[in-house]
């Protein structure tokens, strides 16, 4: 990655290398290019904000700092 | 018939020679414009000279190819993994389509198809399953009535056959349903259906007023209707759970966040607002191609960005002006002000498509800020 393409992109965390957030998308077999915001969840519990299956059905509340 | 849970696992297995990255950048690729359907609601068709464009200059095969190479080499240099969504029009009507495909899976990119239920058989299904295809979704807008009054007469048995088939075969089956106020009160029965039926993902999104479904934009959802049925879109989801439905019920609506944070089961970071971590994937990893090589920020935001081969994907993603205005995400007008600005945006296609300004209010958005 260029140093242009690492300011354009760095403030995602979708690029950061200290990130994962963990959702394995396409495990779950979600299509998200056409647009997905949040994958389906299936299985993440890495707390980076995403709202996907396994929060909502275990309620769990949670740090996103903890990602971090 | 296989379990959900046994697609999944055959889907790791498939898409497994880049798993390790766990991040994947998608292009969005709708290889032909046509289709035999004539969707009241498709944001494709109108009179348009990109429409005709797309229909008459469709990219040769080799083209597809640079593409393909383009993409590839964008997503290995750049260390994450790659996934490409085949699209339409209906993209098993594009020829060569098998061959694309196979090529593009023997780079070790993700497969899926974004298509229609009609050219589905037993032989193209096994021959989508050897080439590598991972999920094929297709569309229910409703239930029978609603669904074939906004498609065509026999679209839904025609679709529920192709689901069959595409479970038969152990390819992941997903359904979308296009949200408007014609069809919102199907939408309980509809996923319930689709429990019924194993599908293994069913989502729904809202419909964006352009191309023939401009027509809708007259009659929209309000927000608080919107959220209404969010709030029962979300106990049917919970009640088929707690039952031990395999359905997977996906989430990629923007504002499930807004009530999530509502319910309590989401709290936003307190500070650092300067890192995005989820939310509408514009300008972050996913870019979409049109059948005559026209690049778009989002499908459903028609607004041009690049033009490929001629182009590489690399330069236009980072070097596109409208892309990096996308990415000052603090300009949106509600969102920016929002504490969820992070992990939501709402979807700047259904704002651009009411307004003409992809910064505009989402028009469902109903928290006050």
């Amino acid at each position: 990655m260029t140093q242009k393409e690492r300011e354009v992109l760095e403030r995602f965390a979708f690029w950061r290398e200290d990130f994962n957030c963990g959702l394995d998308c396409l495990a779950c077999g979600c299509s998200g290019g056409c647009g997905c915001s949040v994958g389906c969840g299936g299985g993440c519990s890495k707390g980076c904000g995403c709202s996907g299956r396994s929060l909502a059905s275990s309620f769990k509340r949670i740090n996103p700092k903890a990602a971090l | 018939m296989r379990k959900t849970a046994e697609h999944f696992q055959e889907g790791r297995r498939i898409g497994s020679k880049d798993r390790k990255s766990k991040k994947y950048f998608t292009l969005q690729w709708h290889v032909t414009a046509k289709c035999p359907n004539a969707c009241a609601h498709c944001y494709l068709k109108n009179e348009s000279k990109e429409y005709k464009s797309e229909i008459r200059n469709e990219l040769s095969f080799e083209d597809c190819i640079k593409v393909i190479d383009d993409f590839y080499s964008m997503t290995k240099s750049w260390n994450v993994g790659a996934r490409i969504n085949f699209t339409g029009g209906d993209p098993l009507l594009k020829e060569g389509i098998f061959d694309l495909i196979k090529y593009a899976n023997s780079k070790g990119i993700a497969i899926g198809i974004l298509g229609n239920g009609e050219y589905l058989n037993e032989d193209t299904v096994f021959r989508l399953k050897e080439a590598g295809v991972l999920d094929y979704q297709v569309s229910l807008d409703g239930m029978e009535e609603t669904h074939d009054k906004l498609r065509y007469r026999g679209s839904f048995k025609e679709t529920l056959r192709g689901i069959k088939l595409l479970n038969q075969a152990g390819i992941i089956s997903v359904v979308m349903f296009t949200l408007s106020r014609k069809n919102m009160d199907d939408l309980i029965p509809l996923i319930n259906l689709v429990a019924e039926e194993n599908v293994s993902i069913f989502d729904f999104s809202r419909l964006v007023s352009i191309g023939k479904g401009v027509q809708f934009k007259k009659d929209l959802i309000n927000p608080y209707e919107y959220r209404e049925l969010l709030i029962k879109v979300f106990k049917e989801y919970q009640n088929l759970e707690q039952r031990g439905c395999k359905t997977i019920f996906g989430r990629k609506e923007h504002l499930w966040k807004l009530l999530y944070q509502e319910l309590g089961l989401f709290r936003p970071l307190p500070q650092n607002r300067e890192i995005i971590f989820r939310g509408c994937a514009i300008g972050i990893h996913l870019i979409v191609v049109g059948a005559d090589g026209t690049v778009y920020p989002c499908r459903r935001l028609p607004i041009k960005i690049g033009k490929v081969p001629n182009q590489s994907l690399r330069s236009i993603f980072i070097n596109s002006p409208t892309l990096n205005e996308m990415r000052k995400v603090e300009k949106m007008e509600k969102c920016g002000r929002c504490e969820l600005l992070q992990y939501c945006r709402g979807c700047l296609a259904v704002a651009w498509s009411v307004s003409g300004n992809f910064f505009a209010p989402d028009p469902q958005y109903w928290k006050e800020v």
